[in-house]
């Protein structure tokens, strides 16, 4: 071998050493998910955060979804090479597919895999779940007009502006947030409007098997549902060790073995920042969930819900359509960090609805 | 002004290698959290730029190449700008007579950066990024000013070896404030730990998001860069820079550097990420007066003991 090609599996020796791995579930696939991410934390592997940063796409279990067959192709034409891509549906294959993912990565061709490096113009616009390029999906009733040429750069129509809150012009974003996207909800896709970093309109939409509220599998392991939707709230708010404790916990709790709960909401309740930086963030009231007949354990904010997901699991659980139909309530006016960690809270929590305040008999006035 | 090659050569090895050893540093602290092996983690900084060497370079629709990639590069550049002016045992690079205020003119060169790192991208991430830095560095630059004014204060004079020099007792014994008002200045413009919310993983990687290949390299090791000139420059300042008894200067400097870099490093993994809109309550309410009354006393010291 020269030189060069030496070098060159030196370096992809090295690489395959520390893959970033985007991890897609597909609705119903929890318990493969988790053993994929035990199966890529155990190898010293991270978890990648976009697919800019990502060098394989591990998709666990199967969706008949083409909108979800769709999110993942786009994310797949957002990795930059050397990139490999597997599916998962046996969990006992896990180990196997990750061993061969390696050899691929170590082993790719980049002239077997052309990934174009700049975009064709104008084409990629739409369905771009994870890029979160700017497009405005306004301009269907510019369609007619001939003779004018509307295309801004890269013949994407600029933004159009209309007036936030504060009564000022501002460009309006669409984002849409999942199904394909880290620490979210697998069946849940948000199309958002944003103004600047404010959420201005949400169009919420649910896969069919969840909107039939069948069981998933969630349910079938509440306590470590519970503790992965804690980790991944943890991540979100940037306390990466204490993410990684919860996730140690949820795999103890798939084991048989005690998670050590008590522990774990001490170490959350010692750190330095995390409370007052989570304060207020999705604030849910008494009055409010009593009025829409919101579960007793959202009243407060993401902080509050993080200590109760830390808690031994309810008999039953919530199941995702109701997050689903408070979310249009709860988003707009929300930042988009905030809307995300918020999202991330109200998972996994009990059924029982607060009760509607009765009038007060002593506020009837003469 | 410039005294020759060597403190150029000096400087930027130092720099490179003191960035690997803090890269290095917080693999092992990874390691650790995650019960992995030592090893993997004192060698996951070459790992990952083994990794992001192969990768292939990308672009989004209609981005802002130019600024993009400019942004990319100057944040390899701005350390380099900073640590010029500290004395690592040799004289400085720049032995300019107002040093300190050309650090500072360095790290807000660092606002325009990362702004044009999130805007170039043309990407609704990114931009949320950008703003969201901005409004960090809102919050602890006009401390950060006043906190760098203040050891100039005590010693008379901006230039930075005099700043050594002067110090007889460390100056951070008597002016604590301003010293961990510039930490935490150092923590913000590097977009590192709790002041990284320009680059978080509710915002999908915020300014990192479109970046790959040889540009994601260069903005992470330019973030570490910034980590260990920034530290540099805390220790010449109220660390007492390259003084101490029978070890050469640059052992005392390097050893300091190291010390504070650690912490620096170590901090990530213990707190939360702030939020801008937390963080800018927290500047302007509390960091803002109590530099402004550091200052004050010291003054007051200093005009007092003539």
């Amino acid at each position: 071998m020269g030189l060069t090609d030496r070098l060159g599996a030196a370096l992809s020796g090295l690489g395959s050493r520390r893959l970033h791995v985007l991890v897609v579930e597909a609705p119903g696939a929890f318990d493969l998910r988790v053993r994929v991410d035990r199966a890529v934390t155990g190898r010293g592997w991270c978890a990648a955060l976009s697919p800019a940063d990502a060098d394989a796409l591990v998709v666990c279990g199967i969706s008949p979804e083409p909108a979800f067959a769709d999110a993942v192709e786009v994310v797949w034409g957002q990795l930059p090479g050397p990139r490999v891509r597997t599916e998962v549906s046996d969990p006992s294959r896990v180990d196997a597919v990750l061993d061969e993912l390696a050899w691929s990565y170590q082993h790719w061709n980049p002239a077997a895999d052309p990934v174009p490096t700049d975009h064709p113009t104008g084409q990629e616009d739409g369905d771009d779940d994870m890029s979160g390029m700017d497009d405005d999906m306004s301009g269907d009733d510019m369609s007619g007009m001939d003779g004018m040429d509307m295309s801004g750069p890269g013949g994407v129509p600029l933004a159009s502006g209309a007036a936030d809150r504060d009564g000022l012009e501002m460009d309006v974003l669409h984002l849409p947030l999942g199904p394909v996207l880290p620490s979210w909800p697998a069946a849940l896709t948000v199309s958002c409007t944003l103004q600047g970093d404010v959420i201005v309109a949400v169009d919420v939409q649910l896969t069919a098997a969840q909107a039939d509220d069948e069981p998933g599998v969630d349910q079938a392991q509440p306590l470590a549902y519970r503790l992965d939707v804690a980790a991944q709230l943890l991540d979100l708010a940037g306390a990466g060790d204490l993410a990684v404790r919860a996730r140690r916990a949820r795999n103890l709790s798939l084991d048989g073995a005690d998670p050590g709960l008590v522990a774990l909401r001490r170490r959350v309740g010692r750190t330095p920042l995390l409370r007052w930086s989570l304060r207020r963030v999705g604030d849910i009231t008494q009055v409010t969930a009593a009025e829409h007949r919101w579960p007793k354990a959202w009243v407060g904010d993401a902080y509050d819900r993080l200590g109760r997901l830390l808690e031994p699991p309810p008999d039953s659980s919530l199941a995702l359509t109701a997050v689903a139909a408070a979310l249009p309530v709860l988003l707009p006016g929300a930042e988009l960090g905030s809307a995300r960690l918020t999202v991330a809270s109200l998972l996994g929590h009990p059924l029982d609805v607060s009760a509607r305040p009765s009038p007060d008999p002593s506020a009837v006035s003469a | 002004m410039t005294a020759g090659l060597a403190p150029v050569g000096l400087s930027l090895v130092v720099l490179l290698l003191t960035g690997l050893t803090a890269a290095a540093w917080n693999g092992v602290l990874v390691a650790r959290a995650v019960d992995a092996p030592i090893g993997a983690g004192v060698l996951s900084p070459v790992s990952e730029t083994a990794r992001l060497l192969r990768q292939r370079r990308r672009t989004t629709l209609a981005a802002d190449r130019l600024l993009w990639r400019l942004a990319g590069a100057g944040l390899v550049l701005a350390p380099l700008l900073m640590i010029a002016v500290v004395p690592l045992g040799l004289a400085p690079v720049l032995d300019s007579p107002v040093g300190v205020v050309w650090f500072n003119a360095a790290d807000v060169l660092v606002w325009a950066l990362v702004w044009l790192l999130g805007w170039g991208a043309n990407s609704v991430y990114g931009l949320i990024g950008a703003y969201r830095f901005l409004a960090s560095a809102l919050a602890y630059e006009l401390p950060l000013m006043f906190a760098l004014t203040t050891p100039a204060v005590a010693a008379g004079s901006l230039r930075v070896s005099d700043i050594v020099s002067a110090q007889g007792v460390w100056y951070v014994v008597w002016m604590p404030v301003a010293f961990l008002v510039v930490c935490l200045g150092v923590v913000g413009f590097s977009v590192w730990g709790p002041l990284s919310p320009a680059a978080g993983p509710d915002v999908a990687g915020g300014v990192l998001a479109e970046l790959s290949g040889p540009d994601r390299l260069l903005v992470q090791s330019g973030r570490y860069l910034l980590l260990v000139a920034g530290s540099a420059f805390a220790v010449a300042l109220f660390l007492g820079g390259a003084q101490g008894p029978t070890l050469p200067g640059w052992t005392w400097m390097a050893i300091k550097t190291l010390v504070l870099l650690g912490v620096l490093v170590a901090i990530r993994r213990r707190v939360a990420l702030l939020r801008p809109d937390r963080f800018l309550e927290v500047g302007w309410l509390v960091l803002l007066p109590a530099a402004l009354v550091q200052l004050l006393v010291v003054s007051v010291l200093v005009v007092g003991g003539r």
